[in-house]
């Protein structure tokens, strides 16, 4: 038999074997595409009404007319990475195949509808990557070959970003920005409330919440003096909880810039201040950025992943979860960023 | 399978939205040989999944994509790069399995001598099955396909020859055109 025509049986065969019901998928396919639409309608200012069983509802504050059932938040692919190298799953599945600009020691989040992996570049640039094409748009250029830091808004509109004098805020489409000021220069890490109206930040002794318009600026919660490394601090998705990463210097620093050994905790507060926790112990290193640890909220909320470190090595991530306070090993040659990506369903 | 000669028709024509044509339309003509072609490169398992996550970006980014002279060719290269993509695969199948909760009907089996070859495919080098399976399931010309990939007719003919050749010992058939 010659190539040709087995190629040709067997194309047909594969044709004659694939009927896809197209009127479905068109349905499947108009559903799904309003996850984007779940992301901006969150950062409008919806109530979140309750927690149920390890999945998030997100529904309208404004019931006065019927709506059809709302898409429910779960929890999709959990990337971690080792010694800076590419993002991978938890559970297998190989590596995110990010562009060689890719900058490996900067953090990088998913958008709030899990399409696209905002990272930044090797040249100063806020990109926005799409794990499912490959494709990448820029958000914004820090305009210097060093990184910026950024946060990217739950509606992937708007992006907030540190300078000396606050955090600016920009829009991405249009490039317009705003200034917001805040008492100090913020930290390496923001993050945006899950309705898009308030930033979190961290400073040298606290973090601090603050509005978008630059009203309402709040002490959050106290935490030790800021030594070479700042806390990361992240938003719950139902807008509740703050999470941060403190640390206690176990000795006196001999020198203003000398690193020292630190207890590093994972704490959780509430955006008012009130019900402040230490929920996990996260080790104990004379940590400095890259190495320190990273934390991750469970896109339904139901839990936090976390990295641990150590004197010698690092410990892996891990998973709390908040309901149930169990423990347990995600991976354990993790010591890098933690990204998880919220799949949004019909 | 020959080049066409010019003005020939091709037995696939390509889908392409005509002046007005709505995602719909597009969506129709398209989706079957789509997901064969994802199924050619990454198996029964997923492949629907896998062509309706590249169908979701094209129906998001319709103004743009709607736009292209050739829609279908995006479209087909978007489908051809996720299912060659472990990752990216396994990325789309959580996502899938939270969105759909009814699960779908399996798809039919392929006789045995048309899985070997679907198989052989599947075990060339990723661009290699990827220029194959655009090759056979579309019947496109060596034109078609570079513009599709985003690569030179060159590479695209260096790469089908091996991928016959390959293909040709693995199945033990002989490899001469018809």
């Amino acid at each position: 038999m010659k190539l040709d025509e087995l190629a040709r049986n067997a194309t047909d065969s594969l044709l004659a074997g694939t009927t896809p019901d197209t009127t479905t998928g068109l349905a499947h396919l108009r559903r799904s595409s309003r996850r984007r639409s779940t992301a901006r309608v969150a950062a409008a200012g919806l109530a979140v009404v309750t927690v149920l069983g390890g999945t998030l509802a997100v529904t309208r504050a404004d019931d006065s007319a019927p709506e059809p059932a709302e898409p429910v938040v779960r929890n999709g692919a959990l990337l971690v990475t080792t010694d800076s190298r590419a993002f991978r799953m938890v559970d297998g599945g190989g590596a995110l195949d990010l562009p060689d600009d890719h900058y490996a020691y900067y953090d990088s989040t998913f958008t709030a509808d899990g399409r696209e992996l905002v990272y930044t570049s090797v040249d100063g640039r806020v990109v926005a990557h799409d794990v499912v094409t490959g494709d990448a748009r820029e958000l914004w250029d820090c305009g210097r070959p060093s990184p910026c830091f950024w946060a990217v808004s739950p509606d992937a509109e708007r992006l907030a970003v540190v300078v000396e004098e606050g955090i600016e805020v920009h829009t991405v489409d249009d490039g317009t920005s705003t200034t917001i000021r805040t008492p100090e220069t913020p930290g390496a890490y923001l993050d945006w409330s899950p309705d898009g109206r308030s930033l979190l930040f961290s400073g040298t002794e606290s973090i601090y919440t603050i509005g978008v318009d630059g009203s309402d600026l709040r002490s959050v919660a106290a935490t030790a003096p800021l030594h070479l490394d700042f806390p990361r601090v992240a938003w719950s998705p139902d807008g509740t909880t703050i999470a941060f990463v403190d640390s206690t210097p176990l000795e006196e620093p001999s020198a203003p810039n000398d690193v020292v050994e630190s207890q590093y905790t994972l704490r959780l507060v509430a955006p008012n201040g009130e019900d402040l926790r230490t929920v996990q112990d996260l080790g104990v290193c004379a940590c400095l950025g890259l190495v320190s640890p990273d934390l991750a909220w469970a896109p339904d909320g139901s839990g936090i992943a976390f990295t641990k470190v150590g004197r010698i090595r690092s410990h892996g991530a891990h998973l709390l979860d908040l309901g149930t306070g169990q423990l347990r090993e995600l991976s354990p040659d993790a010591n890098g960023f933690l990204a998880w990506e919220p799949a949004v369903s019909d | 399978m020959s080049e066409p000669i010019q003005g020939e028709l091709l037995d696939a024509p390509p889908a392409r939205p005509r002046p007005g044509e709505s995602f719909e339309g597009f969506y129709a003509a398209e989706m079957p040989r789509l997901v064969a072609l994802a199924r050619g490169l990454c198996g029964s398992a997923g492949a629907e999944d896998v062509a309706q996550e590249a169908m979701l970006v094209a129906y998001r980014r319709w103004g743009e994509v709607g736009g292209l002279e050739r829609p279908e060719q995006w479209v087909r290269r978007t489908c051809a790069n996720l299912a060659v993509s472990q990752f990216r695969r396994g990325m789309v199948e959580l996502r899938v399995r939270t969105r759909i909760s009814a699960r779908r009907p399996p798809a039919d089996q392929l006789d045995e001598m048309s899985e070997q070859f679907w198989s052989a495919v599947r075990a060339l080098p990723q661009r290699q099955a990827q220029v194959a399976a655009l090759r056979f399931v579309y019947d496109l010309p060596i034109a078609d396909i570079a513009r599709t990939l985003g690569c030179t007719e060159g590479t695209v003919k260096q790469h089908l020859s091996r991928a016959r050749r390959s293909l040709a010992d693995a199945l033990d058939v002989t490899e001469e055109e018809a």
